[in-house]
């Protein structure tokens, strides 16, 4: 099996997807560091793990419906009271198929 | 020293009206001023007089004071989870542990230093202030909840809350030498603390004593409807069952966590604690957890996969900062997470770490088929020098070996401490258990606070203060 290993171009076109700006220092630091990283990773693929499922319950649990109980949500103010992008009780958000 | 004294003795001195809820909040501003400069345990302090007083309550916890680490959101003060992304933010409601803990009349008096996002076991990777360990400043207080063991050990708070990912809450215990638990998955809600790796957080106490740890379990955990992975599980008297017969009760060594790596004092003062257990009446034997050489790789791929995912949410909209606040250790993490996740490479590293996670349970079921219970060291070594692990990722990994594959299994584990480097640096122990099995970790803990005293012991800073 061919273990997993990241180009520069890879690290970049992870970190577009996670939304991340790397500066050229940090790129520097993670070509540097994410090898070993990575080779740490790659000695699960050692493992024998045939037949094993990828089904995980860490602590067994049933499933219970709670009561239908009406609570008070968060008002509108509290809601609101972190952002400062607002326009008439909503939170805009920047454009997503248009540029800004 | 009111702040010396135990939950227990504190509360029957608040009964009997010799001690006002007041002195104790007094003493602890007074103590939080004095580390201010030097530990920094604390990013943020409750100041309002208001805000000070305990709600009325008959329980054990009225009147104390604690912190929590600044990973549980609360209303009365900000929420950072040591990271510059959330500046500013004011959470509009409060962490379930924090509505019980408040509601059975303990006083928050402030919010404790940590990793950013738990990412850590130094407390150095953090963009507010880095805790120092109380019995050496030159060294760690460890991560990630390391205000939280600091804040403790010095005696700036009764109690504290951490939280533990992959041994958050028991390093730092073990290093600034108080006693930690992480709880079975479950236990404790965690409604309202910050995510970092949703299958694997824990919420516990730490605090000087065994003993206090029951008291604190007693009011936080229990099923809550904001948590489905909160269990329905009964919550036991923990108080009660802390002095049950340990008689006859066996004990494990995993021979694997006294294996090449770890400090010979480590291993000593471990060794010699399964020896003092042997005198109280347990039977000591080997045990095997032959997948432990996995550990590190299984954990990192699970954190870091399912951080990257959690901390995706924050895009400085809706609350925060942006994303280019997130720190060097915190985009590592997110970028590799984000990696073991994606096509291609989901099956070879994501999915086989979570088989990895069966083959691991498996072994911790056979070796908790053989003993009652587990015991090994909390970490390699002794609390590292500032510094010295912060450019060497490889490395700091290691020191989460120990406590990293109770989390995947999610079983609970006693961190207490269990002797001193001749540098007289703290010690730490775990004791490991089935599923909610918490009531008999804290019986062999309380069982050996008795005749030990190593968890009486002061840092220097506290002894001078007196």
């Amino acid at each position: 099996m061919k273990t997993a290993q990241l180009s520069q171009d890879d690290i970049l076109h992870l970190a577009e997807l996670a939304k991340l700006k790397l500066t050229p220092a940090q790129l520097e630091k993670l070509k540097q560091q994410i090898p070993s990283i990575l080779a740490n990773m790659n000695e699960i693929g050692q493992l024998n793990l045939e037949g094993i499922s990828d089904v995980l319950v860490t602590v067994p649990a049933n499933n219970y419906i709670r009561e239908d109980v009406i609570v008070k949500p968060l008002s509108q103010t509290e809601a609101l009271q972190n952002t400062q992008f607002t326009y008439k009780g909503y939170i805009v958000v920047p454009g997503i198929f248009a540029e800004e | 020293m009111l702040l010396n004294l135990s939950i227990a003795e504190l509360s029957k001195k608040i009964s009997a009206k010799e001690v006002k809820p007041s002195e104790i909040v007094a003493e602890s501003m007074k103590n939080i001023s004095d580390s201010e400069t030097g530990i920094q345990a604390f990013i943020s302090i409750q100041d309002d007089e208001k805000k000070l007083q305990p709600s009325e309550s008959d329980s054990p916890l009225f009147g104390m004071t604690f912190s929590v680490k600044d990973a549980y959101v609360t209303k009365d003060l900000p929420t950072s989870a040591g990271s510059t992304v959330l500046q500013g933010f004011r959470s509009p409601y409060n962490a379930t542990v924090i509505e019980k803990l408040q509601a059975a009349g303990a006083i928050l008096v402030g919010k404790n230093s940590q990793d950013a996002w738990g990412h850590g076991s130094t407390n150095e990777n953090t963009d507010v202030k880095v805790a120092k360990n109380p019995w050496n400043t030159k060294h760690v207080a460890g991560g990630s909840s390391g205000g939280s063991a600091a804040a403790v050990a010095d005696r700036s708070v009764v109690f504290s809350i951490g939280e533990d990912t992959g041994g958050s809450i028991r390093n730092p215990a073990a290093f600034c030498g108080v006693c930690g638990l992480k709880v079975t998955y479950g236990r404790v809600s965690r409604w309202g603390a910050i995510s970092y790796a949703s299958s694997l957080d824990t919420m516990g106490p730490i605090a000087k004593s065994v003993e206090d740890i029951a008291y604190i379990m007693e009011v936080i955990a229990g099923q809550d409807n904001h948590d489905a992975t909160s269990s329905f599980e009964p919550v036991p008297k923990y108080t009660e069952l802390l002095k049950q017969d340990i008689r006859g009760k066996v004990i494990g060594l995993p021979k694997e966590f006294f294996a090449e790596g770890l400090d010979p004092e480590v291993k000593e003062a471990v060794q010699a604690a399964a020896e003092q257990f042997e005198k109280l009446g347990a039977k000591i034997i080997e045990v095997s957890l032959p997948s432990m050489s996995y550990a590190i790789p299984l954990y990192y791929l699970l954190a870091m996969s399912e951080t990257s995912s959690n901390l995706g949410r924050y895009d400085g909209i809706r609350y925060g900062q942006d994303r280019s606040h997130f720190t060097p250790e915190n985009m590592r993490r997110i970028i590799l997470g984000t990696f073991a996740l994606s096509a291609g490479y989901g099956d070879k590293l994501y999915k086989n770490a979570q088989k990895a996670r069966n083959v691991l349970r498996e072994e911790y079921q056979k070796a908790l088929s053989q003993c009652d219970v587990l015991l090994g060291p909390v970490t390699p070594g002794p609390a590292p020098k500032l510094g010295e692990l912060m450019d060497d990722p490889a490395r700091l990994v290691l020191e989460d070996l120990f406590t990293v594959t109770t989390n995947p299994v999610g079983v609970p584990s006693l961190a207490i401490p269990c002797g001193f480097t001749k540098n007289n640096l703290p010690i730490g122990m775990q004791i490991i258990g089935k599923h909610f099995a918490e009531p008999e970790l804290l019986a062999l803990g309380y069982a050996y606070q008795q005749v030990t005293d190593w968890h009486t012991r002061k840092p220097p800073v506290v002894e001078e203060r007196v």
